[in-house]
């Protein structure tokens, strides 16, 4: 697709991902901190349907916007860390291919957690907060298979429109 | 759905289970209040107490019947009242907005301390 027809696809794919992030505010979490990880349906949309740099721009651009509207300073430095950690997860797990769009969602997901983990880590000062790590772990691959299976379920549509 | 996405899961799943193996504890004795990496208070959790740590935001802190919890809280996501009461060595609540962490801890390393003290 050239650059120019492009610009509103992504745009409208930003759009997405930030209302997604705040849908997902509406969702009590069994644990505290975990995430569902709506957001990352857009990215993952993106990520099949064009190149890795689009995906990279739809996921710093969500993670600045959502921040701005219903975060603060510290809930950007956390989606900051969680989101371009699976990001870049994400973008391996696709390339080295023994994985569909689902495992690569999983990846993703478990490594948004582990991210948000590692700067809670960080912040606190203490590695104690490991213990959190297997609620974490958990949350983010069930949170990440249905998003990959809804992905998948979604791809052949857009591939068809787009 | 490929093979890989099943090894992907069990992978985490085995990652899961082995933290929650290694960090699993018992029941814990006291409750050490951690601000910034500096240990500010040790409660015992059978007594009944509340002690209030004030920074940035405020958390009012409550043991007793062998947990501790955080009653109240200003800080602004309450990530810290919701995770609700703790009981085993290796659980921890954290107030990020305020750089808290509370800790429990349990007989064996309270055994010492008491000889030292």
């Amino acid at each position: 697709m050239k650059e120019a027809r492009k610009v509103p696809f992504l745009a409208m794919a930003v759009a997405f991902s930030v209302v997604l992030g705040y849908v997902e505010l509406l969702f009590p979490m069994p644990v505290a901190g975990a995430k569902l990880g709506l957001a990352n349906l857009a990215v993952l949309l993106v990520l099949y349907l064009w190149e890795t740099r689009d995906a990279f721009f739809v996921t710093v651009a969500r993670v600045l916007l959502s921040s701005l509207l219903f975060g603060g300073f510290s809930a950007f430095w956390f989606s900051m860390a969680g989101a371009v950690l699976s990001f870049w997860v994400m973008v391996l797990f696709k390339k080295w291919d023994v994985c569909s769009i689902v495992g690569v969602s999983m990846a993703g997901g478990v490594c948004h957690n582990m991210g948000q983990l590692l700067v809670a880590c960080l912040v606190v000062e203490d590695i104690r907060l490991v213990s959190f790590l297997p609620v974490f772990l958990v949350t983010g691959l069930m949170c990440g298979c249905a998003i990959g299976l809804l992905a998948r379920f979604l791809l052949p549509y857009l591939d068809r429109k787009l | 759905m490929k093979r890989g996405d099943f090894f992907v899961a069990a992978a985490v799943l085995l990652a899961a289970a082995a933290v929650f193996l290694l960090t699993k504890g018992q029941a814990g004795v006291w409750a050490v209040v951690t601000a910034n990496g500096q240990e500010v208070a040790k409660l015992s959790l059978e007594k009944e107490q509340t002690f209030v740590y004030e920074d940035q935001y405020e958390n009012r802190i409550c043991t007793g019947d062998g947990a501790v919890w955080i009653e109240e809280t200003n800080c602004p996501d309450g990530t810290c009242q919701k995770s609700g009461a703790i009981h085993f060595t290796g659980e921890s609540i954290v107030c990020l907005p305020n750089g808290l962490v509370i800790t429990i801890e349990g007989a064996a390393k309270t055994e010492i301390d008491g000889v030292a003290r």
